[in-house]
């Protein structure tokens, strides 16, 4: 065995009225990688958090090197060699890449920041992860999403840690770049860095972990080594059930092909953006958009909902013209868009779960001109229950709840809406397999009922099994369309690239 | 039936503005103590009255600070208001003909602020730190710094109703029309929306543009208006009227527990920061305390209740 770095020991941490972790025991050893699996809301972050010295008032004991310790701030977790590479983007956005990698320990002239140092370190630590396409000096806003959580890894990197936490590190990368960053935790694993890795991919987290613990309800409920990996058992304890197999059969037989069109999209350019995208949808279809991040797919259905407006093309919604100039008139033509990225665009995160589930429809919720309290306690209690929302009260502030449970909220505003076509951007990024499931259930039901729903998703496997069409997108145009005999991965994947 | 009531004690001492409310109440207690005078009705109605230009004002910075802005040129416009309805009674306008003139006026170019802030995407502090200039310029060449007389009906503005100053009554109705509009109806949870997070909003079918434009108009109407009340008072109209009020009315919503960052706050808050300044205005002068002593304090008691309320946050959040 390994000798071991980081020693956690009868942890217990408890937020008012909840007890997030309940004895937790759990070793990390140098040069090996130790995954974290667990539902959102099973304490995860929490876990990582006290680990990285964000909360103090935790019962039990950490052995940092043998030695009692407990970190008052990040910054002293940081110092003792503890990195953490966060799931939100902790990026400064105005900042280059070099300011944002070594901020907080810049190489100095005296009292003056050593450009030229600067520069060279952060071009070394580039090359040494052999990463191409991230110029130092390019502005952090300038990146995309997966350039961000690139940088964001360099960053914990560049403080020679002992122990890295990951959490979800992959969320938004792509595939060659999930290779990628493997082939970087190894090395670091050569070196003899311990690596804590949290992800919801499983297929990952078998691929690159050398023990998995699974943490459900804070209890850590089962440990497993390498040679005792299983897909089933790991999912089991997650979810504390057995997950049914999901099949198609019998919906493979709904025909589609009598039912009729609900949006036409024809020649929809923005820019350099979007070039000449045509498709159209049928009522009650699931159609999925495959393609690499960064191939329009976000921009083209930002364009659709009037979030960004197109240029030009024409836009048909049950036959008749129209033209979305706003989201305002998006969903009064009845679309509804759910965005990828839920911190920015989705939640409102100093507002309670009830106003986050009510914000489009406030409208129906008012008796006379004022709004009803019963009305809006009950829609949001409703959905709260029918999508199996966790919270303690639906008056708790939505940026307390998991990520999970953030998204459920945010598709409960739109189901609210009833629309006739809903969008949803990449709608199970960062959630965990139990709320993936349920997402996917409610997906093929709406179909069911006759919503079209328009759906981006970077999870191949998702794509295939949800969608009835995948049009394929790769930088800004429509590159095939294909049936449900016709997909594949591979099929996919040669249009995308 | 213990438990019921049990739990309906801790949320009354549980809800958002509890911990200033508690403040305001040992504040007047402290002072009633040590000078009796304090609690007698007159005086009572005197701090009222007091912060009621104050408190007019506030309900609007409060709509303006919970979308996550800023408004700067609130002192300006009740300048504007006291110095501009004077002169146009005196050219001759009849008073209610004048009185609509100027609010219209004062609403035109806050909304002015508020499209600037929206379409060129400026940051509220510096548009209406520059709106509060122009508005004192333009009080300035209506009076060439000469005080206007107001001698009209107008002026029961500023008198007593059954021995209540009727701007205490002002101030009142429009905290409660105030009250209802931001936690009752639908534009109000625009407000709280488009402060949380404007994109979302945006994403959720919310017009964020008009939204903002409205709040800064509707301050400028407030602060008008608050102009005019103390011009009616006053019995002329000083180009000195509202100076410093901006700061005063921003420390109100903030000690009343307005997020500068948006997204939280109310009117009740509102209501009670007016008051806490007021009663430590007030109390100052009762207990013979220097003039210099009151802005200390004042600084002192904004740092107090926004710490009070971030630890507050901090443990909601654990």
């Amino acid at each position: 065995m390994k000798d071991v770095i980081l020693s956690v020991q009868h942890l217990s941490k408890s937020f008012p009225g909840t007890k997030v972790l309940d004895d937790i025991n759990i070793d990390f050893r140098r040069g090996a990688v130790h995954a974290i699996c667990g539902e959102n809301g099973a304490g995860k972050s929490t876990f990582m958090n006290i680990i990285f010295g964000v909360y103090q008032d935790y019962s039990g004991t950490l052995l940092w090197e043998g030695k009692e310790t407990r970190f008052g701030s990040p910054l002293e977790a940081e110092a003792a060699g503890i990195a953490m590479v966060h799931q939100e983007n902790s990026l400064i956005p105005y900042l280059s890449v070099m300011d944002n990698i070594f901020l907080g320990h810049y190489p100095k002239k005296g009292v003056f920041i050593d450009k030229k140092a600067l520069k060279e370190k952060a071009v070394k630590l580039l090359d040494e992860l052999g990463i191409t396409g991230i110029a130092p000096e390019k502005i952090v806003n300038t990146l995309s999403v997966a350039q961000k959580q690139l940088v964001e890894i360099i960053k914990a990197l560049s403080l020679d840690a002992k122990l890295l936490m990951l959490d979800e590190p992959t969320a938004s990368l792509t595939l060659k770049e999930t290779e990628y960053l493997m082939d970087i935790i190894r090395q670091l694993r050569e070196k003899g860095v311990a690596i804590v890795y949290v992800s919801h991919r499983l297929e990952e987290v078998f691929e690159i972990a050398d023990e998995i613990s699974v943490l459900r309800d804070g209890q850590m409920v089962k440990h497993l080594d390498r040679d005792q990996f299983n897909y089933d058992e790991v999912v089991y304890h997650m979810i504390g059930r057995k997950l049914q197999d999901f099949d198609r059969e019998g919906e493979d037989n709904r025909d589609l092909m009598h039912s009729g069109e609900v949006l036409r999209v024809e020649s929809l350019c923005r820019k350099d953006e979007l070039r000449d995208i045509s498709f159209s949808a049928r009522k009650g279809e699931v159609l999925g958009f495959g393609g690499l991040v960064g191939a329009g797919r976000s921009e083209l259905m930002e364009a659709l909902f009037g979030f960004d407006r197109y240029t030009s093309g024409k836009v048909y919604i049950d036959g008749r013209e129209v033209e979305i100039r706003s989201p305002k008139q998006a969903i009064k033509e009845g679309l509804a868009l759910v965005p990828e990225e839920r911190k920015q665009k989705g939640i409102i995160a100093c507002l309670s779960v009830m106003e986050n589930i009510n914000v489009v429809s406030y409208k129906d919720l008012k008796n006379g001109r004022l709004i009803s309290r019963q009305k809006e306690r009950r829609s949001a209690q409703e959905y709260v229950g029918s999508l199996r929302i966790r919270t303690s009260s639906i008056m708790k502030r939505i940026g307390q709840l998991s990520g999970g449970n953030q998204q459920k909220a945010i598709l409960a505003r739109w189901l609210r809406m009833k629309p006739k076509i809903l969008i949803l951007d990449e709608p199970t990024h960062g959630i965990d397999i139990g709320a993936k499931e349920d997402i996917y259930k409610m997906i093929r039901s709406l179909a069911q009922e006759g919503t079209t729903i328009l759906l981006i998703s970077s999870e191949m496997g998702e794509l295939i099994r949800l969608s009835d069409r995948v049009i394929v997108m790769r930088e800004g145009e429509v590159k095939g369309c294909l049936d449900k005999h016709e997909m594949s991965q591979e099929s996919i994947m040669k249009l995308a690239i | 039936m213990s438990d019921t009531k049990k739990k309906s004690i801790k949320d009354i001492l549980n809800f958002r503005e509890a911990g200033v409310l508690i403040a305001l109440i040992i504040l007047c207690a402290v002072i009633g103590i040590m000078n009796p005078v304090f609690f007698n009705a007159r005086n009572i109605i005197k701090i009222l009255r007091q912060f009621s230009a104050i408190g007019i004002i506030a309900v609007g910075g409060g709509f303006v600070i919970i979308t996550g802005g800023i408004d700067l040129s609130v002192g300006s416009f009740m300048g504007f208001g006291a110095v501009g309805i004077a002169k146009l009674i005196s050219m001759g306008v009849p008073p209610i003909v004048a009185l609509i003139m100027i609010l219209a006026i004062a609403g035109m170019c806050g909304l002015v602020s508020g499209v600037i802030i929206v379409k060129v995407d400026l940051n509220p502090f510096i548009v209406t730190l520059a709106m509060m200039n122009i508005m004192s310029g333009v009080t300035y060449l209506l009076s060439n710094g000469i005080p206007i007389a107001f001698n009209n009906y107008l002026n029961f503005l500023g008198r007593e109703f059954m021995t209540i100053p009727v701007s205490i009554f002002v101030m009142i109705i429009i905290m409660i029309i105030g009250h209802i509009v931001l936690s009752k109806t639908e534009y109000g949870r625009q407000v709280y929306a488009v402060g949380g997070n404007a994109m979302s909003a945006r994403l959720s079918g919310i017009n964020v543009d008009k939204v903002k434009c409205s709040v800064y108009a509707m301050t400028a109407v407030l602060a008008a208006l608050s102009g005019v009340i103390t011009c009616a008072n006053l019995n002329s109209g000083d180009v000195s009227t509202g100076s410093g009020y901006e700061l005063n009315v921003i420390a109100a919503c903030a000690i009343g527990g307005c997020s500068l960052s948006g997204g939280e706050g109310s009117i009740l808050g509102v209501f009670i920061g007016a008051a806490i300044l007021g009663v430590i205005k007030n109390g100052f002068v009762l207990l013979m305390i220097p003039a210099s002593w009151q802005t200390i304090t004042i600084g002192i008691v904004i740092i107090l209740a926004c710490t009070l309320d971030r630890i507050k946050h901090l443990r909601s959040e654990g």
